[in-house]
């Protein structure tokens, strides 16, 4: 009925132990045995301790994995064959592993990876797994490979409840990853106990075990943070005391590192230059050096500047940038614009065209632009196991001028304006441009497949058309990093997006827009679909079908943003109110015109 | 003829050497340009070399490590013995490891320092601190856009007075990390000279804080609450220490924190020496609010 691979190689049934709350559910499952199969599954009734129970069962000398699952769980009838498929694909991927559950929480972030099927909600769409730090325990796949001390030293917390968090916190420690996937998706005949995990926090002997090893005052648990600041010894945050705790995301990031084998994630950066702006090349040349050092262990950094200027002037731009940079791996390349192309489209076409490698990423930052300092922890973090997906992150405009000419030119100021947000990648699917190109990291084999016969006539909105044609073209998961991972420069002048003249914004947008409607090959995602049938609109806005008093109010919301803007950025609100005044002075009704559609460009 | 060379420190650790050799001294290199620039390193740590002497454009690297005494070195105390082994006059540029001047910030720091002691020969002593400018996030504290005159300046990029520098006594090692720099300026504005900001000289500063996280806390803000208490004390007496625990009080922090750096201060405390400020106290010494000078 099942294959020795689902058996193991000594053809034993995979163990499932059932930690029933009471004899009823524990009858339960008793008679649901013969629903399935490969599987072996023995209910405990009322234990003491969920986490003496695991610790009892590792230290029985078991080889393999085994499943332990609360009693008001539900899995699938294939459970065998999903934890068979999970256990061969962490073998490949992620040896390291030394515990898999059903709803995880990221370490940076919060946010919760969830393959429980409740009341309130459906799984998660992530089909690789997911490194979490901290585990619920509806259901836990633990390897005993990871566990061979004698005995461990997990405290004892009473009752069902603590088992997913208290053996992720042993795992870590142990340098080992922690996972959620949806091979052990489980459907709750109960809602979950938000309050449960709080309870097994407020233990004293856990506390006491958590306070003696980390230095975390909020753990982030599945429901929340919990309150640990109390337990903690401060005194590990003296670098001429003795005293040393452990910060659990460190530990996060060793396993990841650990797992990936000295192999970290690729990313190659792909910036454009017409080699005519060396001040600001060499700032976004530093910035990626200075990620590259950042990222180092998670993230390996390269850069390959493309230009449609001169081959010669590119030899020389790459020598003076290694120069500046001499840790950081440097390539340049010189295109010539295929004929009826124009060159922004082109030159990145041809780019990723020619990249040698089709694993990893490419991230593509022009030369204006540079990647902020605190993005790369996030970026290694989500890469990590996860070759195919497309990372969004969030992007920061800065207003800039610059003084002085060429090589000599410097920033003279700088004000931040609102970020594009990284979940702005919800709209691209309702005809609304909300991610810049240098928020997104794209795969290198998915990107190339993309772009693959496509005509590209376009100018502008060539980021728009690569992330569509990557949308729509390609089976791609999408991660959303919330931290802002790349800095945009704004200026009065040299920038495509404060053009007065829309002229060629238009014709792109058309051409783009054309091509990806017309395409006969590509899916077209049901957001989209609906988001048309709902009255939206393909318009690069999203405005133009809505109804009035959604507009209106639209002009309310961005009042607020402006004026909410202005007070939390008084130095720009002074920057801003300095040039209305200049430009009022210099040109009367029409630079007053002028200087309210540039505040309103710079805020939308 | 070729401007006069310049001396620079910089301290670092272990984990410090791959960022210095590969972005801040390819950086420094193209922001001295002629001029001829020695970059002396200093190992908090321990008395042991991490770098070998290295050439790179119009710059020279060296290791000055080995000519310390033993011990862990806070930040204050390493650039203090940095000072006696390299002795540089009449200033000294002072980065961090993970600091990247720009282009005409070395020219920049110079012209100002110049220009404010030439302005100065006939009325005062002139600049102690030319600070410059950090991208892509500033210290949110003012400055007179006229003469430059700002009340405290940051220590991860700054030119030195080395006369003033030695005048006060350099750093003050007790605070071990975080706030020295405060300390230092308020007591070169004491003496006499000035403390001066540069907007042209430009320098990105890859700091750690960009990566802070909610969830746990770091060195710095247990060292930077604790030397808080300890500044307020030093520079304004028991009064400044009623308001600095009142400010502390009122913080979010943990209470359990707040607890420990109680205790840390309290520890410290007998050991840190009251400045008389007398009735002269200078205008730029101010505690506007939990850690805020400005």
């Amino acid at each position: 009925m099942f294959d020795r691979e689902i058996a193991g190689a000594d053809g034993a049934l995979r163990e499932v132990f059932v930690l029933c709350a009471d004899r009823r559910e524990e009858e339960t499952w008793v008679r649901r045995r013969p629903a399935y199969v490969g599987v072996r599954i023995t209910p405990i009734l009322r234990p003491a301790s969920a986490c003496e129970t695991i610790a009892a069962l590792l230290a029985d000398g078991r080889s393999r994995p085994f499943l332990v699952c609360r009693g008001d769980v539900w899995f699938g009838l294939e459970i065998a064959e999903q934890v068979a498929d999970l256990e061969r694909d962490l073998a490949a991927t992620a040896p390291h592993w030394a515990v898999c559950g059903a709803l995880g929480v990221l370490p940076d972030s919060g946010d919760t990876v969830s393959f429980l099927q409740h009341l309130h909600g459906g799984p998660t769409y992530r089909r690789r797994p997911v490194p979490v730090s901290v585990l619920d325990d509806a259901i836990l796949l633990v390897n005993p490979a990871a566990f061979t001390d004698a005995a461990p030293d997990w405290p004892a917390v009473p009752g069902a409840a603590g088992a997913g968090l208290v053996l992720s916190l042993a795992a870590l420690l142990r340098g080992r990853l922690v996972l959620a996937d949806r091979r052990l998706l489980v459907a709750l005949a109960e809602p979950r106990d938000p309050a449960a995990t709080a309870r097994v926090a407020a233990d004293a002997a856990f506390r006491a075990w958590y306070g003696a090893r980390f230095l975390n005052h909020l753990l982030l648990g599945v429901d929340g943070p919990l309150d640990m600041a109390d337990a903690v010894d401060w005194r590990a945050l003296d670098p001429t005391e003795d005293t040393r705790r452990a910060d659990l995301v460190t530990l996060y990031d060793g396993a990841l590192t650990a797992a990936r084998r000295e192999r970290p994630a690729s990313v190659r950066v792909l910036c454009r230059t017409m080699m005519d702006r060396p001040a600001l090349l060499r700032r976004a040349i530093r910035s990626f050096a200075a990620a590259a050092q950042e990222g180092a262990g998670l993230v390996s950094l390269s850069v390959l500047l493309v230009t449609t200027g001169a081959e010669e002037t590119m030899a020389e731009t790459v020598a003076a940038m290694r120069a500046l940079a001499p840790g950081l791996p440097i390539e340049g390349r010189a295109f010539s614009v295929r004929e009826g192309r124009h060159s922004r489209m082109d030159v990145l076409l041809q780019a990723i065209q020619s990249c040698d490698q089709d694993d990893g990423h490419l991230w593509m930052v022009d030369d204006d632009d540079f990647i902020l300092p605190g993005a790369m922890p996030g970026i290694g973090r989500r890469l990590a196991l996860d070759d195919g997906c497309l990372l969004v992150g969030a992007s920061r405009r800065y207003e800039e001028t610059w003084a002085g000419e060429g090589g000599t030119r410097c920033l003279d100021t700088w004000n931040p304006a609102p970020e594009w947000p990284a979940d702005g990648i919800l709209l691209a699917l309702a005809g609304m441009n909300k991610t810049p190109i240098c928020s997104m990291l794209a795969p290198v084999r998915a990107m190339k497949a993309a772009i693959t016969g496509v005509s590209a006539r376009g100018d502008y909105y060539e980021d728009y058309f690569l992330l569509l044609r990557l949308l729509t073209t390609q089976p791609v998961d999408v991660t959303v990093l919330p931290v802002a991972i790349a800095g945009i420069s704004l200026r009065d002048t040299e920038n495509t997006v404060t053009e007065v003249d829309r002229s060629r914004w238009h014709m792109s947008y058309a051409t783009v827009m054309g091509e990806i409607l017309r395409q006969p090959d590509h899916c077209m995602p049901l957001a989209w679909q609906m988001s048309s049938r709902c009255g939206g609109s393909m318009d690069a806005s999203g405005e133009a079908g809505l109804p009035r008093w959604v507009r209106r109010l639209g002009m309310l919301t961005y009042a607020h943003r402006a004026l909410r803007h202005g007070l939390t950025n008084p130095r720009a609100l002074a920057s801003r109110t300095g040039r209305f005044i200049t430009l009022v002075r210099a040109r009367g009704l029409r630079g007053a015109l002028a200087a309210v559609i540039h505040y309103g460009r710079a805020l939308r | 003829m070729s401007p006069p060379p310049l001396n620079a420190l910089c301290i670092i650790g272990p984990p410090h050497v791959d960022g210095l050799r590969d972005l801040l001294v390819p950086s420094l290199a193209a922001a001295a340009g002629a001029r001829p620039l020695t970059l002396s390193v200093l190992n908090y740590l321990e008395p042991v070399p991490l770098l070998e002497t290295t050439q790179v454009g119009a710059v020279t690297v060296r290791d000055v490590s080995a000519q310390r005494s033993a011990g862990h070195l806070g930040f204050g105390e390493a650039v203090n013995a940095a000072v006696a082994i390299v002795r540089p006059e009449p200033y000294f540029l002072l980065l961090n490891p993970d600091t990247l001047p720009m282009e005409g910030f070395v020219d920049a720091l110079v012209a100002r320092f110049d220009a404010a002691s030439r302005a100065a020969r006939s009325k005062g002593m002139g600049p102690g601190i030319v600070e410059a400018r950090q991208w892509p996030s500033e210290h949110p504290k003012g400055y007179d856009a006229d003469t430059g005159e700002t009340p405290w300046a940051s220590g991860a990029c700054c030119l030195i007075s080395s006369a003033a520098f030695e005048a006060v006594g350099g750093f003050d090692p007790i605070y071990f990390l975080y706030n020295e720099d405060v300390d230092l300026s308020w007591r070169i504005w004491q003496a006499g000279w000035t403390v001066l900001y540069e907007p042209k000289a430009l320098c990105a500063h890859n700091t750690g804080l960009h990566s802070y996280r909610i969830d746990r806390f770091y060195t710095e803000h247990l060292l930077s609450c604790r030397n808080f208490l300890v500044i307020a004390w030093k520079f304004f007496g028991a009064a400044g220490e009623r308001r600095a625990l009142a400010l502390l009080r009122d913080t979010g922090f943990p209470e359990t924190f707040k607890r420990q750096v109680r205790t840390a201060y309290e520890a410290m405390k007998p050991t840190v020496r009251p400045v008389s400020t007398g009735r002269r106290r200078h205008p730029a010494l101010r505690i506007t609010g939990f850690n805020l000078f400005h």
